[in-house]
Formats: structure tokens, sequence, C-alpha cells
């Protein structure tokens, strides 16, 4: 080969960043729709600068069912089995506020507070799985107060969650999100994956399911029409503002932070 | 024998049956049924709600959202008339504005004063077809480019073929 046409270490990562449409020195990375690494399918199209995160685009779909045009279709009787797959893990919540909207009887509030203390946890613990405390997570299956104040007490994973995935107040309003999330971002919180987390052990000691905000749900009726309106829809509609200069290493703790599952994302 | 999961799960495994002629047995009389429009639950769910504020003219609708200065947006929803598409807006302490309009027209977007108009009205977009002026990037966010039509307008069948998808006999 010809010397004049091997291009140096520095010059080849120019030519190359050039031909994506990159500044020098950043890469381009697609990650999923399916990776191991993520909780469900869902597609990144990052722009990394070392480990750092500069651009976040994001690509879902990748689990849509068509529920809201099936439930065109049906009875409310049989819409209420259908309407649980929109989150395998908490079917109950759903189910309820279309019985409401649908002029059934809802479903008795012990079971959706017991569904939403499984949730949370679920998502805690598999952080927890993350960093390694799997004490933790044996303690949180024997006694979950102990496990609340060992968790609460732990400096160390205080310290290496806080400062993760931060959103401001003004930011949380814009994007529409509800729940823990936009409860974090108020004072005393900060808005990070550590608050978040905080505010939901919080919820699950004091169940007060009438004050949390929760998904809504609204039915048209004249037009057989149904739109299901899901907090994790307006999550993901967020991700580039929590993912924005975050490090690689943190993007799944800060998917697993805000709670989201691809099939309520999609419906 | 038929086991009750097997008739739970009817709607997914034959699906064509569900596209039947006329109204629906259990729909129709939910829908004529008196006593679930006063049911308590129902009431509860209603209440609260004022309601929706209608429009039919476009400048009218920038207008009235400018004026109302409303912090957050959580939903953007269109229902399909046959006759013209509805647009639902509903802002964060409650209050709903509606918007008539025939489908082939555009309707101005909302993504310069909340962030997430952007998702809302691509899902809309995808769904529905309805366009909005001054988007961004207007693209199809749950189905494929390759899609053809809109699944959620009432003349789309449920059991149309798409150009991707295999036909297996």
């Amino acid at each position: 080969m010809r010397e004049e046409l091997i291009l140096s270490p520095a010059e080849e990562d120019l030519y190359r960043s050039h031909f994506h449409g990159l500044l020098p020195g950043q890469i381009q990375l697609h990650l999923g729709p399916i990776d191991p690494k993520l909780p469900f399918p869902i597609y990144f199209n990052l722009i990394l600068e070392q480990r750092k995160i500069i651009k976040v685009s994001t690509e879902i779909g990748w689990s849509h069912q068509g529920i809201e045009k099936l439930l065109e279709q049906v009875s409310p009787e049989q819409g209420c089995e259908i309407i649980r797959r929109v989150n395998p893990l908490c079917p109950h919540i759903f189910e309820h506020l279309f019985r409401i909207a649908s002029g059934l009887e809802g479903l008795d509030l012990e079971i959706l507070k017991a569904e939403r203390r499984f949730y949370y946890l679920h998502f805690i613990r598999e952080i927890l799985k993350l960093l390694g405390e799997h004490r933790l997570i044996l303690l949180s299956e024997k006694n979950f107060e102990k496990f609340k104040s060992k968790f609460l007490n732990s400096k160390r994973i205080q310290k290496r969650l806080s400062g993760l995935g931060v959103i401001s107040h003004a930011q949380a309003l814009s994007y529409g999100l509800t729940g823990p999330s936009l409860k974090a971002c108020q004072a005393p919180y900060t808005g990070d994956v550590w608050s978040r987390l905080v505010v939901k052990l919080d919820e699950i000691s004091n169940p007060d399911l009438n004050t949390a905000p929760e998904g809504t749900l609204i039915i048209s009726r004249q037009a057989g029409r149904v739109r299901i309106r899901t907090p994790a829809f307006a999550h993901a509609g967020a991700l580039s503002v929590f993912l924005k200069n975050a490090d690689l290493n943190d993007l799944v703790l800060i998917l697993l932070s805000l709670g989201l599952v691809g099939t309520e994302i999609d419906r | 024998m038929t086991s009750p999961i097997s008739h739970k799960l009817a709607p997914f495994l034959y699906p064509e049956k569900l596209v039947c002629e006329g109204p629906i047995a259990g729909y129709a009389s939910y829908a004529e049924a008196p006593h679930t429009k006063t049911s308590p639950a129902y009431a509860q769910a209603s209440a609260g709600w004022p309601p929706p504020y209608h429009l039919q003219n476009t400048a009218d609708f920038l207008k009235t959202i400018q004026a109302q200065k409303q912090d957050s947006l959580l939903d953007i929803f269109c229902v399909d008339h046959e006759s013209h598409l509805t647009l639902n807006y509903l802002f964060g302490n409650g209050f709903q504005l509606s918007l008539d309009f025939q489908s082939d027209l555009s309707v101005p977007s909302l993504t310069h004063l909340y962030a997430n108009a952007n998702w809302l009205e691509c899902e809309c977009y995808d769904l529905f077809g309805v366009r909005f002026e001054g988007h961004p990037h207007l693209k199809r966010l749950l189905l494929y480019p390759e899609f053809a039509g809109h699944p959620l307008r009432k003349a789309y069948p449920i059991n149309k073929a798409q150009p991707l998808i295999p036909i297996y006999a």
C-alpha cells in the first residue's frame, strides 16, 4: 500500500467523525432495541465523548400492542382483561382506572397499595442488584422497616446515586411528568436518582392513594374511542433530559429509577 | 373442554371474531343502561373536571392557549368522528380544550410552548394522520416508517394487511 494513503490515527479519527457528522473526539453508539443490559426493548442513538453522553435520540414502539384499537371493539367487561396488558408489573391500577371510567365498580384500594409497594420495591431491588448490595435485597424481603433505615443511612449508595439523571422542576412540568419523579424535583429533594428512590420509599411507608398523582385515563364515550395516558410515555419523552451529560455506566440506573416498562410506553 | 382462561384470551386468539356488523351486545347494553351514569363511581370520576372548551378556528385556538398560561400539558388525544377529527388538549389543572377540524387540514403545533407536545403530536400523526404546522420533526413514533395508513382512523379495517408483514394462508 502506498504510504500517503495511510492516515495517522488523528487524521483517521477526524475522517471518521466527519463521515458521521460528529465533532472530533466524539463517537456514535447504537444501543438496543434488544440488549442484555437494557431492562426493556428501547433504542438509543447516543453521541459520546469518552463515556459522557452528549446527545440522545430515543426510538420507541418495539412492544406496541395496539390496545387502544382493541378496546374499541369489545365491551368494558372484556376491556378489563385487555387493559391489564398495558403494564404486566402493575396491572390492577390500569384496570381500576378503566373500571371507574367505564362506570363499573373500582377495585379494592388495599390491592393497589400492595401492588404499588411491589412495583417500587422491584425497581429498587434491580438497582441494588447492579450495585452489588445483595444483603440489602435479602433484608428487603424480610423486614421492610429495617431495610429502609439501612438503605437511607448507607453513605455508599447515596454517594453513588446522587447527582445522576437530574431534572429541574420547570423541565419536569414542561415534560408532563407525574408521580414520584415530579415530587422528587421539589424541595427538599434535588431531582436525581437518589431523591426519586427516597420519595418512593416514603410513599410505601405512608400510602396515601388519594393525594398521590398517578396516570390519567380518559374515555370518550360517544365516539367509542379509548385513550390511555400512561406516565411512562411522558418519562420516555424526557429521557433526552435525564440522560444528558450522564456517564454511559449510569444509563441503566437512570432508566430503572424512573420505573419504566416498555409495554406501558407503547401500549 | 374449554377453560375460563381460554375464554378470556378469545379476543387475542381469534381477532377476526371482533369485527362484527352493528353494535356489540355488551357494548350496547352498557351505553343504554341508566345505572351506569348515576353510579357513585361514575360521579366520582367525572367530578372536578370542567366541561371542555370547544373551538373550531385555529387562530382562536392559539390565542386561547397563550392566554391560559398553563404550567403543563398533560395529554393530547384525537377522536375520529368520520365527518371530522377532534383534537383534545388536557392541561395540568384540569383545563380541557377541544378543536374540531377537517382531516385534510393542518393544526398549529404547541412544541414551542410545551416540551412533551413533541411526542404527543408525533403520536397523533402516527395513529390519525394529523399534520401539525411548525413541528420540528414529525415522524412515526410507535409504528415503523413503511406502515401504510393510520390505524386509529375509523375507516382503517382491523385486519388490513401491511407491506412488510407476510400473509400466511
